[in-house]
C-alpha cells in the first residue's frame, strides 16, 4: 500500500497562465489513462477479492479497504477490451459520490501536470464502450492519455 | 430573549418534551387510578419545573399555561379533591398546548399566536375546573395554609420537596416587585407563581452561563412580565378569593424571613433552591429544584450525549469487534502463552464493550407505549367506545432508532385497533361481549428479536368485508378471492391502497396505512404477522430486531465463497443425508426440488443455481448423498436453502453495498470477517424472488403468505387413505363412506360400458378413481391380475356407488387443513399434509356425479332438494349480476350446525365462498342455544345436519319453531338420509328445505331462493 500523496490540486497561481491539472494515470491494456489526481484517494497493491455472483460482468467484487467495503470494477470489462487481463490488478481507489470505488487497472503511471487548454477533444471514432467515460485527450509526449470521468463513470454505472 | 444559543434552547425543549411525556403518562395512571403519592408529586413536580424553565427562557404563555396547570393540580396532589373527567381533560389540553408551542418554537423559535390563543380559553377552564372541584374543600384548604405556614417558617430539607422549594424560592423574592403581591395567596394552595419573579431575578441579576451570551434582561424586563402574572391570578382570582385572607399571614411570613443578601448567590447556586454541593443542574434547571431534589441520585448519575457521538461509538466498537475476531483468528496459529491470554483478555474486553455500548442505545419500548394511554383515550371518547388500554412489557428494550421507527406504524396499528377493531359498547353487548373493549400491546423478546404485539377483542377481521373490497378495488378477481384461503385474505389489509372501513374517518380509514405500516417495519428488518378471527378480535405482531447495527449471523459456503446470513431469518439447519430406502431426502416437485420437513413441504432452493455459481441440475440434489439445507423463514413462506457447508456463527457488522450493485436484490450488504475477507450478506426475501419462490402467490400481490409458521385452524377430521396403484397418497373423507367391501374380479360384470357388481340385491356401480380422473399412471384397468378388488362404497341419493381401488391402506385422522387451492381437476378437494406426505382428497360425490354424467351421455343424477315450506323473502329485489349476489350474502349470517369437522369445515368454506358469514356449531343444542342468544334477526338462516350427537336436526328445528323470535327462521337440512320418510318427518317439524348432503351449488341456489335473492 502506497498511498499517493495527493498533491494538492496546484492550479497555477499565475492568473493570465493556463490552468495547471494533475493527473494520476495507469495503463490498461497498454493504453494510458488519467484521472484528476484529486480525486483518486490512493493506489492499493492487489488485493483479495469478493466475488459479487449475479453482479454485471465489470464489478470485479469487493475489497476490504481497512474496514471499508469497496466495490472493484473492472477497467478491461467495463470498456469491454478484447485483451485479456493480468491476474493481479492494481486499485485505483477513487471517491465519488460519497462512497469509494475502486478502479482496476494494469499498472501505475505517473503523476502528470499538463495545461489545462492543450486538450484535444475525444474523437468521434472511439468505441462508445470507452468514449462514454472519457472527457478529453492529451498529447503527453509520444503516448496518448484518455481522460476519464470519475463521476461518469459512477453515473453511469448507476443509472 | 429569543437570542438564546441554540444549545440552550435544544436542551430546555428536550426536557420539557420528556417531561411532557412523564406528565402524560403519570396523568394517564391517576386517571386509572393506579397512581400513589409519588405520582402525584412528580405530575406536580414536572409541571412546575415546565413552568420555572419556560419563563426562564421567555416563552410567557407556556409559563402561564403551566402555572394555571399547576394550580389546577396542587389541591389534587394534596388529596383535597380527586380528579374530575373534565379536569382531566383540560389537562391533557394543557399538555397538548404546551407540546405544540415547544414544537412551534423549535421550528421558528417562538410559541406560535395560533396557539397561544388557546390559552385564553384553557386558563379560565382550568381555574374554573379548580374552584368547583374545590367546592366543598375550603376549610380543609385552610388548614393547608396553616400547614405551609409551618413549612415557610422552618424551611427544613426534610419537608416535603415542592412544598419546601416553593416557599425557599419565595423567601428570596424581591418583594419591592409588585407581581408578588397578588400572587402570594397562591402560595396557600400551594402554586408558587411567586416563584416567577424570582426565575426573572436569576437572568436578571446572575446571567446563567448557559445563556451568557444572551442581552442582559433589563429590571424593566422583569415588569414587563410581571403584569403577565398578575394578569394570569387576575385569571384565577375567582378560584382563589376565599383564600386571600388565610394567604396572608402566610405570605407575611414568608416575607419575614427574607434574607436579602442570599438573593444573588442563592439565584446563581440553583435559580432559587438549595445551593447542594456540585448540583450544577441549577444553570439548565432554574425551576427544577423539587424535582431536583427528589432524584437526587438519578440526577447526578446521568449525562446527555448527542446520539450522534454514541452513533460514531457503535461504529469504532464495530471496528473493533471486527479486529478483535482477526486476533482471535491470529491466536489460533499463535502458540505464544502470553499473546494468547491477552488475546483472550481482548476478546472478553471488547465483548463487554459492545454489550454496553448497544445498551446506551437502548431504550425502553414503553416511552413510545405509554403515550397511547392517551391516545386511546382521547380516541374513545371521541368514538364514543369503552376502551382499556393494557401494557405489558413496557421495560423491554430496543436500540433507540428502532423505537423511533416502530412508533408511527404502533400508532397507526393502535388506532386502527381502536378505530376499525373495537365496537361500540351496545354492539359489544349485543354480541355478548363486555362493553369494554381491551387493546393490549405486550411486548417481550423472544429469540434475539422484539415482539411487539397489539391485541384487541373486536370483531375481527372478515373475510367478506376484505374480499369484497379487494375484488372493487381490482386486487384479484371473484374467482382469485374463493380459492384464497382465510390467512390471505386476511393479509391482503396490506396491499396498498386497501381500507376496510365503512367509513372514512378523521382517525382512519384512508386506505393509506396498513401498506407503509408493513414497509416501515421491513424496512427496519422486521417482520408484520396479522391473526384475526371474527367476533374475538385481530392480534398484530410485530417482530423487530434489537439493533441494527451488529446482527448475530450465520455463515454458509458454496464452491469456496462464504456467505452471510441474519440469524432472525435462520429457521433451523437440516442434514438431510440419503439412505438406501430414499425416504427423508430431496424431492423433485415438477422438476423443483422439495423437501418433507416434519411433514410440511418445504420448497429448496439451491443457492449455487439461484447465485448462478455452478448450475447443478436438479437431479444430482436429489443424488447428493448429504444436502445441507438452511431453514429461512421470508415473507413469502418458510423455504430452505442448500448450501455445501455451514461454516460459523458469528457478530457481523453490516456495511452498505455501493449504489451500483443496490439492484442484486439478492444481498442486503457485506461484512468483513475475522480474516479480513469480505463477505456478502444474503437478502432471504431477495433469494426467495430470485428464485421465483413468491411466484405462486402472485395473485395475492402485496399479500403476505406465511405457509409454515402458523397454521390454519382446524378440526381433526377421519380419512380413509387408498392406494389407487399410482403414484402419491389418495384420501377420501371417511364421513362419505358407507362400507367398504372386497370382491373376487370375476364377480365383476359389465353392463354396457359401466362395471358393476351385484351387491346386497343391487347393481353397484363401479368408478376406477384413477381413470376417471385421468391420473398419471393410471392403466385402463387397474388390477386384472389381482385377486381381490377393494371397494369404498359411497352412498349418494340412495344409490349406492362402488369406488375401485387398488387397496384400502388406513384410517387416519388429521388435523390440517386441505389446501383447495393444489386442486387441479375436479374430483379432487385439494392436498393435506399428513407426517411426512402430502395427501390429495378425493371428492368423492364429484366423482360419482362426473361418472354418471359420463355413462348416461351428459344428464348428471338428480339432485335432491325439496321445498317444504314457504318463506317470506328477506331480500325483495333479485340480484342482477353475481357480485350483486354476493354483496346481499355478505350480510347474511348464516349458523352451520354440523358434527362432522370434514363437512363443517366444507360447508362453512363454500357458503363463505360464495359470500356468506358463517358461523359454526358442532350440534343441535349448542346450535339452539346460539340462536337463542342472539338477538333478533342475527341469523338470517340455519343450515343444519340431521345426525348429530345430544340435539338432532330434527329436534332443533322443532325447538327454533317453539322460540317466538326464530319461528320463522328459515331451516335448510342438508343430510345424507333422503329417504321420503325422512323428507316427511323433515316437513312435519318445520325445515324449509330438505337437501342432499353436499353439493355446494344446490344449497347456496336454494339459499338464494329463500332469501329472494334470485327470483
Amino acid at each position: 500500500m502506497e498511498p499517493h500523496t495527493a498533491t494538492k490540486h496546484s492550479t497555477g497561481k499565475d492568473v493570465k497562465g493556463p490552468m495547471r491539472i494533475q493527473y494520476s494515470t495507469f495503463l490498461v491494456a497498454k493504453r494510458m489513462y488519467g484521472i484528476d489526481v484529486t480525486r483518486v484517494q490512493e493506489v492499493v497493491r492487489p488485493m483479495t477479492t469478493t466475488k459479487i455472483p449475479l453482479a454485471d460482468n465489470f464489478v470485479h467484487g469487493l475489497i476490504n479497504l481497512r474496514g471499508q467495503v469497496v466495490t472493484a470494477l473492472s477497467l478491461h470489462d467495463l470498456f469491454k477490451l478484447k485483451e485479456k487481463a493480468p491476474a493481479e490488478l492494481m486499485n485505483v481507489i477513487c471517491k465519488a459520490d460519497g462512497a469509494l470505488i475502486s478502479l482496476l487497472v494494469d499498472e501505475i503511471g505517473d503523476v502528470v501536470e499538463l495545461d489545462s487548454n492543450e486538450f484535444e477533444q475525444t474523437p468521434n471514432t472511439i468505441p462508445e464502450g470507452v468514449r462514454r467515460f472519457m472527457t478529453k485527450v492529451y498529447k503527453v509526449g509520444d503516448n496518448l492519455l484518455s481522460i476519464l470521468d470519475v463521476d461518469k463513470i459512477f453515473h453511469a454505472l448507476n443509472g | 430573549m429569543s437570542e438564546l444559543p441554540k444549545e440552550v434552547l435544544d436542551e430546555y425543549l428536550g426536557e420539557t418534551r420528556e417531561m411532557l411525556e412523564r406528565l402524560s403518562m403519570n396523568l394517564g395512571m391517576v386517571e386509572k387510578k393506579t397512581h400513589n403519592d409519588e405520582t402525584l408529586n412528580s405530575i406536580y413536580r414536572d409541571m412546575h419545573s415546565i413552568k420555572g424553565s419556560s419563563y426562564l427562557f421567555g416563552f410567557r404563555h407556556i409559563g402561564e399555561l403551566a402555572h394555571a396547570m399547576e394550580t389546577a393540580l396542587d389541591p389534587i396532589r394534596h388529596k383535597l379533591v380527586t380528579v374530575s373527567s373534565s379536569m382531566m381533560d383540560a389537562l391533557y389540553g394543557g399538555l397538548d398546548l404546551i407540546g405544540k408551542m415547544t414544537e412551534c418554537i423549535s421550528e421558528n423559535g417562538a410559541e406560535g399566536d395560533h396557539n397561544t390563543s388557546g390559552l385564553a380559553n384553557l386558563i379560565p377552564l382550568l381555574a374554573d375546573l379548580t374552584v368547583s372541584s374545590l367546592g366543598g374543600h375550603l376549610r380543609a384548604s385552610n388548614d393547608r395554609a396553616g400547614a405551609h405556614e409551618s413549612i415557610l417558617n422552618h424551611d427544613s430539607p426534610s419537608t416535603s420537596t415542592t412544598a419546601k422549594g416553593t416557599p425557599s424560592m419565595l423567601t428570596r423574592t424581591p418583594v419591592s416587585n409588585p407581581a408578588p403581591v397578588s400572587n402570594i395567596h397562591f402560595g396557600t394552595m400551594g402554586t408558587p407563581p411567586v416563584e416567577n419573579p424570582a426565575v426573572f431575578s436569576v437572568t436578571k441579576l446572575a446571567p446563567l452561563t448557559a445563556s451568557a451570551s444572551s442581552p442582559v434582561p433589563q429590571p424593566s424586563k422583569t415588569l414587563e412580565f410581571s403584569p403577565a402574572s398578575v394578569q394570569a391570578a387576575k385569571s384565577l382570582n375567582g378560584a382563589t378569593a376565599g383564600h386571600v385572607m388565610t394567604a396572608t399571614p402566610s405570605a407575611s411570613a414568608a416575607s419575614e424571613t427574607t434574607p436579602s443578601p442570599a438573593v444573588a448567590s442563592a439565584l446563581v447556586g440553583g435559580g432559587g433552591g438549595h445551593d447542594s454541593g456540585g448540583h450544577d443542574s441549577g444553570g439548565r434547571k432554574p425551576a427544577d429544584d423539587g424535582a431536583a431534589k427528589d432524584d437526587h441520585g438519578g440526577d447526578a448519575s446521568t449525562i446527555r450525549i448527542q446520539v450522534s457521538l454514541l452513533d460514531n461509538l457503535m461504529n469504532l466498537v464495530g471496528e473493533l469487534v471486527l479486529v478483535r475476531n482477526q486476533v482471535i483468528q491470529f491466536t489460533d496459529r499463535n502458540t505464544d502463552q502470553d499473546f494468547q491470554k491477552l488475546s483472550q483478555r481482548l476478546n472478553i474486553v471488547t465483548s463487554e464493550l459492545q454489550n454496553d455500548v448497544m445498551k446506551t442505545r437502548m431504550q425502553p419500548v414503553g416511552t413510545i407505549l405509554t403515550k397511547f394511554h392517551r391516545v386511546v383515550r382521547d380516541m374513545s371518547r371521541d368514538l364514543g367506545k369503552k376502551i382499556e388500554l393494557k401494557l405489558e412489557g413496557v421495560e423491554t428494550e430496543l436500540d433507540k432508532t428502532l423505537v423511533e421507527a416502530v412508533k408511527d406504524p404502533l400508532t397507526h396499528l393502535v388506532r386502527n385497533s381502536v378505530d376499525h377493531g373495537l365496537e361500540k359498547p351496545e354492539e359489544r353487548r349485543k354480541n355478548g361481549k363486555s362493553e369494554t373493549g381491551t387493546v393490549v400491546i405486550r411486548s417481550y423478546h423472544e429469540g434475539g428479536q422484539v415482539i411487539i404485539e397489539i391485541k384487541d377483542d373486536g370483531r375481527g377481521l372478515s373475510r367478506e368485508k376484505i374480499g369484497q373490497k379487494a375484488v372493487e378495488k381490482g386486487l384479484l378477481t371473484e374467482e382469485q378471492l374463493a380459492r384464497m384461503p382465510e390467512r390471505d385474505v386476511q393479509a391482503l389489509i396490506f396491499a396498498p391502497g386497501f381500507s376496510t372501513a365503512d367509513k372514512v374517518t378523521n382517525i382512519s380509514g384512508r386506505g393509506v396505512g396498513m401498506d407503509v405500516v408493513k414497509t416501515n417495519i421491513e424496512r427496519i428488518g422486521g417482520a408484520i404477522d396479522l391473526s384475526s378471527k371474527v367476533n374475538q378480535g385481530t392480534t398484530i405482531r410485530l417482530k423487530i430486531p434489537l439493533t441494527l447495527a451488529i446482527i448475530p449471523a450465520l455463515v454458509i459456503k458454496v464452491e469456496g465463497t462464504r456467505f452471510a446470513i441474519a440469524q432472525v431469518k435462520v429457521v433451523e439447519l437440516v442434514r438431510v443425508e440419503r439412505d438406501k430406502k430414499g425416504s427423508g431426502r430431496i424431492e423433485l416437485l415438477q422438476g423443483r426440488p422439495v423437501y418433507r420437513l416434519r411433514g410440511q413441504l418445504l420448497p429448496l432452493i439451491d443457492l449455487c443455481a439461484t447465485l448462478n455459481i455452478k448450475a447443478d441440475s436438479p437431479d444430482d440434489l436429489v443424488l447428493k448423498p448429504i444436502n445441507n439445507i438452511v431453514v429461512l423463514n421470508s415473507e413469502s413462506g418458510m423455504f430452505g436453502l442448500i448450501v455445501d457447508e455451514v461454516v460459523d456463527n458469528a457478530d457481523i457488522v453490516v456495511k452498505p453495498l455501493s449504489k451500483m450493485l443496490k439492484n442484486l436484490s439478492t444481498y442486503s450488504g457485506a461484512t468483513i470477517m475475522g480474516d479480513g475477507a469480505v463477505v456478502l450478506i444474503l437478502d432471504v426475501p431477495g433469494l426467495a424472488l430470485a428464485a421465483h419462490l413468491s411466484s405462486g402467490s402472485e395473485e395475492t400481490r402485496g399479500a403476505t403468505r406465511d405457509l409454515g409458521t402458523e397454521k390454519n385452524l382446524s378440526d381433526a377430521a377421519e380419512y380413509l387413505f387408498v392406494d389407487l396403484g399410482v403414484s402419491g397418497h389418495y384420501a377420501i373423507p371417511l364421513c362419505l363412506v358407507n362400507r367398504l367391501e372386497e370382491f373376487e374380479p370375476n364377480l365383476v360384470e359389465v353392463s354396457g360400458a359401466q362395471r358393476v357388481v351385484r351387491y346386497r340385491d343391487c347393481l353397484l356401480p363401479l368408478i376406477q378413481i384413477g381413470k376417471h380422473l385421468d391420473l398419471p399412471g393410471a392403466g385402463s384397468d387397474v388390477k386384472t391380475s389381482a385377486d381381490r378388488i377393494s371397494i369404498v362404497v359411497i352412498s349418494k341419493l340412495n344409490r349406492l356407488f362402488g369406488l375401485e381401488v387398488k387397496n384400502i391402506v388406513d384410517i387416519v385422522q388429521i388435523n390440517s387443513t386441505i389446501d383447495s387451492n393444489l386442486s387441479d381437476r375436479p374430483g379432487i378437494h385439494g392436498s393435506l399434509i399428513h407426517g411426512s406426505e402430502v395427501v390429495v382428497v378425493l371428492d368423492a360425490h364429484k366423482i360419482i356425479d362426473d361418472s354418471v354424467k359420463k355413462i348416461s351421455g351428459g344428464s348428471a343424477l338428480p339432485q335432491t332438494a325439496f321445498k317444504l315450506r314457504e318463506t317470506k323473502a328477506v331480500i325483495t329485489t333479485a340480484a342482477k349480476s353475481d357480485a350483486d349476489a354476493r354483496t346481499m350474502r355478505g350480510k347474511l349470517k348464516i349458523l352451520l350446525a354440523e358434527d362432522t369437522a370434514f363437512f363443517r369445515r366444507h360447508v362453512k368454506t363454500f357458503l363463505e365462498e360464495s359470500g356468506f358469514t358463517v358461523v359454526t356449531v358442532v350440534n343441535g343444542e349448542e346450535g339452539f342455544k346460539t340462536l337463542e342468544e342472539a338477538r333478533l334477526n342475527e341469523y338470517a338462516m340455519v343450515v343444519t345436519d340431521i345426525e348429530m350427537p345430544i340435539l338432532d336436526g330434527f329436534e332443533m328445528v322443532k325447538k327454533i319453531r317453539a322460540l317466538e323470535k326464530t319461528a320463522n327462521l328459515p331451516v335448510i337440512a342438508l343430510t345424507t338420509r333422503v329417504r321420503k320418510v325422512d323428507i316427511d318427518r323433515g316437513k312435519e317439524v318445520g325445515f324449509n328445505a330438505y337437501l342432499e348432503k353436499f353439493n355446494g351449488e344446490i344449497l347456496v341456489q336454494n339459499m338464494d331462493l329463500i332469501f329472494g335473492i334470485v327470483a
